[in-house]
């Protein structure tokens, strides 16, 4: 808790300094800025054309105003760009959902044995290339074709299922839950994960999800050598008399508080005076006008758009605007496809790499877990007088 | 409770006096450790925190301080907020049903300037702008009747548009609704917009006064009016001969905004500065879009779930729903204001805002009787309104 705090306090006086820095520079630029319109000679034909008054008062505001746009003046052109740009960013990362599914494909076709593919000798693997799809050696490029499959996906698709699932968008590689799901109806199986809504629409206009039926021999296989190896692991611990886990303490199992704002209001309400419990209201009040997130951006997105959006009849006014904004992003995402392939190609004939998004934290984890799996499963092929090899 | 309250209220009070030149973000800081301070050192807030894991009681005492914090700095603001959330439409409706009364007394007005009635309390044109701003105890008008009131809650639920109803800021000025029926340059310099409401009374009554009636007072007026213009262009000629223009006094004004300053960037900054500054203008537009903020107000602070229709334009569509919305709560407001109207008048309550508030129409009606006078003793005639 202390490490926390202290980190907790050491941010906040970063943030206060940078905010002391700012303040200062501020300062000394419009100091610096106004000495400059004070007494800089390229100046005077131009002030000469306006009354005295005018001027002085001019060159005060001019240097406030100057040192400020110098400060903070990026803050909004970043706001601007971005919602201009976003569109862009976000064709330019989903383009790859085409190559997720080919190397899916390819993932059920190397299980069931019909495919060998030399960077691949686990399963866990595949999980590796969905982190790096960008740079997937062994995947063909995407072709105009696909691109127009894709784009008809985005036309027929609705918000939620392009976006929202996008905001989780880590799981392309998981065929074990897909499969389940596929299978829900026959089998009852429980499952914790929706395939990608990209994935349904892609199976259902190539019948590709016939798929599924194919056998997941090399899976079998793995999962045989890992009992092995666990089995043995288990026999070994217990030979090894391994003291058992200590009982766990039992701590009084009490509840997290809150930190919700209707919680602090009923603290408020039995803590504070009747007047300040007022102010508690309004506070709350303001906080969720002010700070409502969704609103506010689905403005933002209408107000900067290149073009006059309509809206359509709503129950609740917030869904409608929030719905108006959505039908932006999704007209502008299916344009800027085309722009983004164009760019793909670019790059290709060209030779240049494709930017991948720095995923240290999760290749450290993952690149230590497909270790551990590979020398699980070399183990599970020795226990079973096996050269220690994945010829299997 | 009640000793806790005093004493905190006493100690807020001195600090305030001490720390005078401490600034908000200070003060906010010292409220902030002496609230969580007091979290954490009172027993009384045991009885909650016992109910929890004192682990994660650490982040809700921070939290809590720094809302008490702010609330001390800033909760003054919130509660006007709230009041203001509470009452707007009341004080809409107080502001809005004078408008049946300013439509009784432009048609007044109207006649008046035909010389189709004479009124014992108005002397001029002048006058009619001193009655406008006290139309409700203006002593020549009829209480407002059930009648007039329903024909007023009509208009309002027809007009869909909210700012029809709202944005007059004249009711009474007749030269300027006739010049907006004229040509588009006096117009463009003059005109004020006929106020909806006016035109929806005349096509429900079929009377439209203005349009109907000459103005034979009002040429009086502006025979008059004439005289003075003509004597004080003279005394304006003769102060300019007597005192030419300074140099300095031909000079402009520059201004720090606007055309100036972007013209004064493009010759003398980089084009970065002026891409910054007009993503700054531009991002201020977006967020300063009054109309729209307004009715996205409208909206959060409704009671209930509003409705919006579809519309070619998101942002006129927002500002329809917000006036949907105001719409409906005026009109329930000014059914409680005409009641309260009639309690008034039944018990001879005054109906008077404020007396002592600044009444611009004393001044237009004083200064317009004075010039008239005078014009009337330069051409002969006796110093009085009998014409």
């Amino acid at each position: 808790m202390d490490e926390d705090k202290n980190k907790t306090e050491s941010a906040s006086e970063r943030i206060e300094r940078e905010k002391r820095e700012r303040e200062e520079k501020l300062k000394r630029l419009e100091a610096e800025y106004l000495e400059d319109l004070k007494t800089n000679p390229c100046y005077k034909e131009f002030f000469s054309q306006y009354t005295q008054k005018s001027v002085d008062s001019f060159i005060q505001r001019y240097a406030s105003h100057k040192a400020s746009l110098v400060v903070y003046g990026h803050y909004y052109v970043e706001e601007l760009e971005g919602y201009i740009s976003k569109h862009y960013t976000a064709a330019e990362e989903m383009i790859w959902d085409i190559q997720q599914r080919k190397l899916y494909d390819l993932q059920i076709k190397w299980r069931a044995e019909q495919v060998k593919i030399p960077e691949i000798e686990i399963s866990k693997e595949f999980d590796y290339w969905e982190d790096h799809i960008k740079s997937c050696p062994f995947l063909e490029p995407i072709t105009r074709d696909e691109l127009d499959l894709y784009i008809s996906y985005l036309e027929y698709s609705c918000y939620d299922d392009i976006f929202y699932w996008d905001l989780y968008r880590r799981d392309f590689q998981d065929y074990e839950e897909f499969k389940k799901h596929y299978f829900y109806l026959e089998r009852h199986e429980e499952y914790y994960r929706d395939p990608p809504p990209w994935y349904e629409f892609y199976e259902s206009r190539t019948g590709l999800s016939a798929l599924y039926l194919l056998p997941d021999l090399r899976g079998e296989k793995e999962k045989f050598y890992f009992r092995l190896y666990r089995e043995n692991k288990k026999k070994e611990e217990e030979a090894k008399g391994k003291k058992k886990p200590a009982p766990v303490v039992n701590h009084v199992n009490r509840e997290i508080i809150s930190t919700d704002l209707n919680f602090i209001l009923e603290f408020a309400k039995k803590y504070e005076d009747g007047d300040t419990f007022q102010k508690f209201i309004g506070y709350k009040r303001q906080v969720e006008m002010n700070n409502d997130d969704d609103l506010t951006d689905a403005i933002r997105t209408l107000q900067s758009a290149d073009r006059l959006m309509p809206i359509d009849y709503n129950k609740k006014w917030k869904d409608g605007i929030i719905e108006a904004a959505h039908n932006y992003e999704k007209i502008k995402l299916i344009e800027e496809m085309p722009k983004v392939y164009a760019d793909y190609l670019f790059r290709l004939s060209t030779g240049i790499s494709f930017e991948e998004e720095v995923k240290e934290l999760r290749d450290s984890y993952l690149g230590k877990y497909i270790d551990e799996e590979k020398a699980e499963i070399l183990e599970g092929r020795m226990l079973n007088g096996e050269p220690p090899d994945f010829n299997f | 409770m009640e000793e806790d309250n005093t004493g905190k209220k006493g100690e807020g009070e001195s600090s305030n006096e001490e720390s005078r030149k401490l600034t908000n973000d200070e003060i906010y800081k010292l409220k902030e450790q002496e609230y969580l301070a007091e979290l954490n050192a009172n027993p009384k807030y045991l009885e909650v925190f016992d109910n929890y894991s004192p682990f994660t009681l650490d982040s809700f005492k921070v939290l809590y301080a720094a809302i008490k914090a702010n609330v001390f700095l800033y909760g003054e603001n919130y509660l006007k907020c709230e009041e203001d959330y509470a009452t707007r439409y009341y004080k809409a409706a107080q502001k809005r049903f004078r408008d049946i009364q300013q439509k009784k007394l432009f048609d007044l007005q109207c006649r008046w300037r035909a010389e189709e009635i004479k009124i014992p309390e108005i002397g001029t044109t002048g006058d009619f702008r001193l009655w406008e701003e006290d139309v409700l105890i203006c002593p020549f008008l009829t209480p407002v009747a059930q009648h007039e009131f329903d024909l007023y809650i009509d208009f309002i639920s027809e007009t869909s548009d909210y700012e029809k109803i709202a944005d007059v800021d004249t009711w009474q000025d007749y030269d300027d609704f006739k010049a907006w029926q004229k040509d588009d340059a006096e117009k463009a310099w003059r005109g004020r917009r006929y106020p909806e409401w006016y035109k929806f009374h005349d096509s429900r009554t079929g009377k439209n006064y203005m349009k109907q009636l000459p103005d034979i007072r009002g040429e009086k007026e502006e025979f008059y009016m004439n005289i003075m213009r003509e004597k004080w262009k003279k005394e304006r000629e003769e102060k300019e001969k007597n005192n030419p223009q300074k140099e300095e006094e031909k000079l402009k004004n520059l201004y720090p905004s606007g055309e100036d300053l972007e013209k004064f960037m493009e010759l003398f900054e980089d084009g970065k500065l002026l891409r910054l500054h007009k993503a700054r203008d531009r991002s201020e537009e977006m967020e300063e879009d009054y109309d729209l903020n307004e009715a996205i107000e409208t909206l959060q602070i409704s009671e209930e779930n509003v409705e919006i229709n579809f519309n070619e334009d998101w942002r006129q569509g927002i500002i329809e729903a917000a006036s949907g919305c105001m719409r409906k709560r005026l009109i329930e407001e000014l059914k409680r204001f005409y009641k309260d109207y009639l309690f008034r008048l039944s018990i001879g309550l005054s109906l008077e805002d404020d007396p002592n508030r600044y009444k611009l129409g004393f001044y237009i009606a004083r200064n317009l009787k004075d010039d008239i006078l005078e014009a009337r003793e330069i051409n002969g005639e006796p110093r009085d309104l009998n014409f």
